[in-house]
């Protein structure tokens, strides 16, 4: 049992060593969103059936909101060195002067901020 | 026989390997890594750990249960150990099969594919629920053959240990005759895309020959770069919901399912399955795929057919005149 204990305990150490490690070589960091093409191209890798017409990139690049033909909505956020992807209803959009509020409906994926 | 367990010796050179890799992505492909998705991954790598000891012995008293009533006497010879890798590498696959395609197995496996990145750090992003799953009642038949429980586990560790160097994108291909018979980081790469064209294919553990055999292979393509995840990717690093968000799922929809056959449906069908038809499957998903390839490629083809100038275009006679 004493083993199985130092066992545990030396996988945590090494865990946030890994963890450290890759934050200390900047590992992850990407550049934001490039353009509003790519946007459109993300958003239909991601979610099966979407066909996107317009898009709108946030003014910091960590989001965006994509149209889509049928009138259902994409919203993308930077997620680590990923993007990750919600389809909502255009009625889950909020306009506001600061952006475009989503409220996804998930807790832990949040509600995102598309920024001006 | 008393054997050692070959992960827990395997674990210094996890270690290691998962260190060089970030390293040597560092210069060429610093995306490849993201510190907090390798500490979800590692952390739910530990919590499987942690997880084995709590239920191993159950699991170890089933199977040495079941393998009480075996058909055969299976000794502890050399060659037993070499057919006992590869019966149960056959069986890893339809084990393995099994949990793409029944929602109850693939709310353990899925933790397995949700992380957004492909690297060693998600080779040790392993289930916390395993044991729930019952996915050991698949290998029934390996026990009641003959083999002893603790071969099983020998050789299921060695084959978890191979698996662990294919998790990278830092090997593009191995040599034609190596990828030509076993699993390779390249067809690994394809088993965790979402890519439509590579969803539910390459289910092998060693030897990729069972996907061959069996229809589920699919080779990776560089025009289809792959997409690495989940279809509904978590967009979180929690570590609880990535443990458990699939059987939340399971048990909400089993809540809300309006019959009887509904709620058994939503715990056994595949992935994506719904009652109502409004959720999709990788059927679904595959298949929307296919008519929008056959859809690109007929307007590709008609724009060939299309007239480029007026000595091509139809003959105007019997026309209406402009003028008119």
């Amino acid at each position: 049992m004493p083993g199985l204990w130092l066992q545990l305990g030396g996988s945590l150490v090494a865990i946030l060593m890994l963890a450290g490690l890759a934050a200390l070589l900047g590992l992850g960091r990407t550049p934001p969103i490039a353009s509003e093409a790519f946007a459109r191209a993300e958003a239909e890798g991601m979610l099966s059936g979407f066909e996107a017409v317009a898009a709108v990139v946030a003014a910091d690049g960590r989001s965006a909101l994509v149209h889509g033909r049928d009138g259902s909505v994409a919203v993308l956020k930077r997620h680590g060195a990923h993007l990750a992807a919600r389809r909502v209803n255009a009625d889950a959009v909020r306009e506001t002067p600061e952006g475009w509020h989503v409220e996804t409906g998930e807790a832990l994926f949040g509600a995102i901020l598309v920024q001006r | 026989m008393a054997l050692p367990n070959p992960t827990d010796l395997a674990v210094p050179g996890f270690v290691a390997l998962v260190l060089i890799e970030m390293v040597a992505v560092k210069l060429t492909h610093p995306e490849r890594y993201e510190p907090r998705d390798t500490l979800t991954s590692l952390s739910l790598g530990l919590g499987n750990v942690v997880s084995g000891v709590i239920f191993g012995g159950l699991l170890g008293a089933f199977a040495l249960w079941v393998w009480s009533y075996r058909l055969f006497d299976i000794g502890w010879q050399w060659y037993w150990f070499v057919i006992a890798f590869v019966a149960d590498d056959f069986f890893y696959y339809l084990v393995h099969r099994a949990g793409h395609r029944i929602r109850w197995l693939w709310a353990s496996h899925v933790i397995h594919h949700s992380s957004q990145h492909y690297n060693l750090s998600t080779a040790l992003r392993q289930t916390w629920t395993g044991p729930i799953s019952l996915g050991i009642l698949i290998k029934i038949p390996l026990f009641l053959i003959g083999f002893h429980p603790a071969m099983l586990a020998f050789v299921g560790g060695l084959n978890l240990i191979y698996q662990f160097w294919i998790h990278t994108e830092t090997i593009d291909r191995m040599p034609r005759w190596f990828e030509a018979v076993m699993n390779t980081p390249s067809h690994h790469r394809v088993h965790h895309a979402t890519n439509p064209r590579y969803l539910d294919k390459n289910y092998a553990g060693v030897f990729i020959v069972w996907d061959k055999w069996l229809g589920t292979f699919e080779p990776e393509r560089a025009d289809d770069p792959p997409r690495y995840g989940i279809v509904k990717n978590l967009g979180s690093f929690n570590l609880l919901w990535a443990a458990f968000h699939e059987w939340i799922g399971i048990a909400r929809d089993v809540w809300a399912a309006p019959t009887l056959k509904a709620k058994l449906g939503y715990m056994v069908m595949p992935p994506g399955w719904s009652h109502d038809g409004s959720r999709d499957t990788s059927e679904i998903i595959k298949a929307r795929w296919l008519q929008r390839q056959q859809q690109e490629r007929q307007l590709g083809s008609d724009a060939w057919k299309k007239p480029i100038s007026s000595s091509s275009a139809g003959d105007p006679a019997g026309a209406r005149s402009p003028a008119a």
